[in-house]
């Protein structure tokens, strides 16, 4: 199927769109490409087309929403096999009924397909208690970069037959083949939630409520502090309880379990925190398919131990700058840190000093041990940054990687990391 | 390059003292724990990761297999030495360099054994999750390298659920981290493809891994079945009551006979199948998970069911199962520990066909194995010195893992492929399937394949049995499938 509908990717318009019917049609229109050295961007819900370095070339977009597909489902294994277009809610909805769960919750999970989620990896809040997409993947098939179609793990929880080459494709960009299938881990949905919350006049009371709940045994499934008033993405899934908290300094834990496990740590909780500005609620899980929009503001996100993510905070917050508002969220339990840029003057953009502020924490962020990426920025910005980062000494191997996955270069190119 | 000029310059890089090449001294080394064996070219222990980089560069320049050594334990011929490969033995490695408690991290050199890493960490209430059977003296390097799992890993999961990152040496003497010490980091996740691949793309040589809380609390059950197949419906029900334990393992008659002269835990003469179950978390969710595993125990007709909530009992009720495999002595001189996986739902199928095999073949199969992720190891018990018997072994386990494979499983589940199971990837891999891995190899090791050279990928002389005149001999034809003649 061709279809013409816009779809522009950092200003680029492809000659053509296609959306395979079946993977044996996409498997061919990328072998034909071969033939043109044709440029591929794959797009599932087109939830995160901004994400990444401007494509080198662009000729055609390729789309994996008809591959939508249940393989193979057995709810006693916890296990299932399914085609890499299928959205993340239709893939929830169905394992809800069995009391099971993918833990798999990204924002605009009505559109963001499989697929698409694994490729950009996008961040989900679970991840801590019952692992993210990369723990969860057991087996997948992916078409190459020549078309062939190939498959790595299989459909049971544990497997040592070759290497994991399905993992690598988690956080790839598509960049080293097409995911096509993907067989899942899951876990059943606890029968309990709670979320709490509560909002603090200064960071380091909120600090201070943070490290006890550490040391605490509380065990959250969500722990996560938000400075500042972000996007509503930037506060995803709990966007829905900061709007309503006043105060900058704010505190979001998740706990679940039987009942009463759950009121037990509720009530520690309550007294571990001692504010009279907590609250206490109960959720289910079907409140996270909320659509938090993919921020437009510039966002960064990196991987950070707790010590490290707690000293960007204060430093940041100890940043007063008349240009920029900024806004953390430090997801805990998985070590996420996402700071959020926005300018306060948005007329009369200069780009030299938003390049030098961006600089300014991401070396910031790089000083504390860890590696950021933006996860979006404008065109301007991208023309001059990479927007994954320095090079490690393991470049050269991941550069080797691609030269055998997709040898003409044709999957997403110039889009990941060195520009590959 | 003559041997004797190698093993001069080897000196030179790591001293005398650590560059075996005599004959008696490569004895050991001519082992790991497999039924195979092969004589290493030499044997070189370097002491940090730039002898190791030195090495490498050395054996690189001179076209010279390299295969990286932990503690031996392999069970599918991991280590041992094929296509005259210098036995890089990684044993002088062995330092915990650090425990970050308020990051619940750890950094460690790859000989440092594992449950060393959790004695250590117990200081600061935290453990290393993956516990192999074998984990008194496998190494963390080892682990990595077959991506080991054990009987905690059903909750937890296994090696590559844990590590953040990892420090190797490429066979061009080049020394790089893959990951770090944060969960995940811009660019290809190649710690995924790296841990599991049996040594085969580079050599480790610091190991940044994940710790856990040690649980508060903890209840462990052991349920007698008077069948197989009612230990296996328990354990399918378990699970499909949304009950995911910390371990849920499984032993069968023959694994007791063993275990009985050893430990006398005293097991009923009619029980045909012990189910250990073990919940871990907060006191309130294990009541409630313990007495709807009860019940369904319960139901399915189990005679007795023994119980531990303290250190001391739980040491008890896990020691015959931790233990089991090294009492089968009691059982006969030799044992082949099969390794595969079938989906949760088709244990008790599967286990009632591995039951078909020991009678067809006339082999004694004792069961002890990892039920809750549907990780069989049948151990075939045997006598190397009867003429026959390591063929008749190695057909029965090439027939166990078919049967895995056709059920919908995996060829392995924490052993990793090796020598023993190199002949069946096409069960499960078409040959582009091969070919991509190969070609992974190609990228990781500069085109050269010296790393751990004749592992994992369809030999075209099997060598699986070779050293007790066994072969096995599989006949893959043009379709794919396979036929064991």
């Amino acid at each position: 199927m061709i279809i013409n509908e816009p779809l522009i990717v950092d200003g680029i318009k492809p000659d053509t769109i296609k959306i395979p019917e079946n993977i044996q049609e996409c498997s061919s229109i990328i072998e034909d490409s071969n033939i043109n050295k044709t440029g591929i961007v794959v797009f599932g819900g087109k939830t995160r087309l901004n994400f990444g370095n401007i494509p080198t070339k662009f000729n055609l977009a390729l789309g994996t929403t008809k591959l939508n597909t249940i393989i193979d489902y057995e709810p006693r294994d916890l296990t299932i096999v399914v085609e890499s277009g299928i959205t993340i809610k239709s893939l929830n909805d169905i394992l809800i009924k069995d009391g099971l769960s993918s833990w798999c919750y990204p924002p605009n999970s009505e559109i963001a397909t499989l697929g698409g989620t694994l490729a950009s990896n996008t961040f989900d809040p679970f991840r801590s208690q019952f692992g993210g997409l990369r723990e969860n993947i057991i087996g997948a098939k992916f078409i190459r970069g020549d078309g062939k179609i190939i498959k790595s793990g299989g459909k049971v929880v544990k497997n040592v037959q070759g290497f994991d080459l399905h993992r690598i494709h988690v956080g790839a960009l598509g960049t080293l083949g097409i995911i096509s299938e993907v067989s899942l881990k899951l876990a059943p949905l606890p029968k309990n939630f709670c979320t709490i919350s509560c909002e603090f006049e200064n960071f380091i009371s909120l600090k201070q409520a943070y490290e006890k709940i550490l040391t605490a045994n509380i065990s959250p499934d969500i722990l996560s502090i938000h400075v500042g008033k972000g996007s509503e993405f930037l506060h995803y899934p709990h966007n829905y309880l900061i709007k309503n908290l006043q105060k900058k300094y704010r505190l979001i834990c998740v706990i679940s379990g039987t009942k009463l496990s759950v009121e037990k740590r509720k009530d520690k909780l309550n007294i571990l925190i001692d504010n009279k500005n907590i609250n206490f609620e109960e959720i289910f899980i079907p409140k996270f398919h909320n659509n938090s929009n993919f921020s437009e503001e510039i966002l960064i996100r990196t991987s950070i131990k707790t010590t490290d993510a707690i000293n960007v905070i204060t430093e940041l917050n100890n940043l007063n700058d008349n240009s920029f508002n900024i806004s953390t969220v430090f997801h805990s339990h998985f070590g996420t840190l996402f700071v959020e840029i926005k300018e306060k003057n948005s007329i009369n953009k200069d780009i030299e000093i938003l390049k030098n502020f961006i600089q300014k924490i991401t070396n910031l962020i790089k000083h504390n041990n860890s590696n950021p990426v933006i996860e979006n920025c404008s065109l301007e910005l991208k023309k001059v940054f990479d927007v994954f980062g320095d090079l490690k000494s393991d470049f050269f191997i991941m550069k080797n990687l691609k030269k055998v996955f997709d040898p003409n270069n044709l999957l997403n190119p110039g889009r990941f990391i060195g520009k590959l | 390059m003559l041997k004797n000029d190698l093993v001069k310059k080897l000196i030179l890089i790591v001293g005398k003292d650590y560059v075996l090449y005599k004959k008696e001294d490569l004895l050991t080394y001519e082992y790991d724990g497999s039924i195979d064996k092969n004589e290493p070219f030499l044997v070189v222990a370097p002491k940090n990761e730039k002898e190791v980089s030195q090495i490498l560069k050395l054996c690189f320049e001179n076209n010279i297999p390299v295969m990286p050594r932990g503690a031996g334990t392999s069970l599918s011929g991991g280590a041992i030495p094929l296509e005259k490969s210098i036995s890089l033995t990684m044993s002088r490695l062995n330092k915990i360099i650090d425990i970050d408690p308020i990051n619940k991290i750890a950094t460690v050199e790859p000989g440092v054994v594992n449950i060393d890493l959790s004695i250590e960490a117990s200081k600061y209430n935290l453990y290393y999750a993956p516990d192999p059977s074998s984990q008194k003296v496998c190494t963390i390097g080892g682990n990595v390298a077959e991506n080991a799992g054990g009987p905690h890993c059903l909750s937890a999961g296994v090696t590559t659920n844990h590590v953040l990152g990892l420090e190797i040496v490429s066979i061009n003497g080049n020394i790089a981290w893959i990951g770090g010490q944060t969960n995940e980091n811009p660019g290809y996740d190649l710690r995924s493809i790296f841990i599991g691949s049996e040594g085969t793309l580079g050599i480790t040589t610091k190991i940044c891994v994940k710790l856990q809380d040690t649980p508060k609390h903890y209840y462990t059950i052991a349920a007698s079945f008077n069948s197989m197949d009612e230990a296996c419906d328990t354990t399918t029900e378990i699970i499909g009551k949304g009950i995911i334990p910390g371990a849920l393992e499984i032993m069968d008659r023959t694994t007791l006979d063993a275990v009985e002269p050893v430990y006398n835990p005293g097991y009923n003469p009619e029980t045909k199948a012990v189910l250990i179950v073990e919940v871990e978390g907060f006191k309130e969710d294990i009541e409630e998970q313990i007495s709807i595993i009860k019940n369904i125990c319960t139901y399915n007709h189990s005679t007795d069911i023994r119980t531990a909530n303290d250190p001391k009992s739980r040491e008890e009720l896990w020691k015959i199962r931790k233990d089991a495999i090294g009492a089968m002595g009691v059982l006969a001189p030799n044992y082949y520990l099969v390794d595969g996986v079938v989906p949760r739902t088709k244990l008790k199928e599967v286990m009632q066909k591995i039951d078909n095999i020991s009678h067809e073949f006339n082999l004694t199969i004792a069961n002890v194995f990892h039920a809750g992720d549907g990780n069989l190891h049948p151990c075939i018990l045997f006598d190397e010195r009867k003429k026959g018997d390591v063929q008749k072994v190695i057909e029965a386990g090439g027939q166990i893992l078919k049967i895995c494979v056709d059920a919908g499983g995996a060829l392995s589940g924490e052993h990793g492929i090796g020598i023993e199971k190199q002949s069946y990837l096409p069960w499960v891999y078409s040959p582009e399937d091969i070919d991509m891995m190969q070609k992974t190899v190609d990228a990781f090791t500069l085109d050269t394949r010296l790393l751990n050279p004749g592992k994992i990928f369809p030999p075209k002389i099997p060598f699986h049995g070779s050293a007790f005149g066994a072969q096995n001999n599989i006949v893959i034809n043009k379709t794919g499938g396979n036929e064991i003649i």
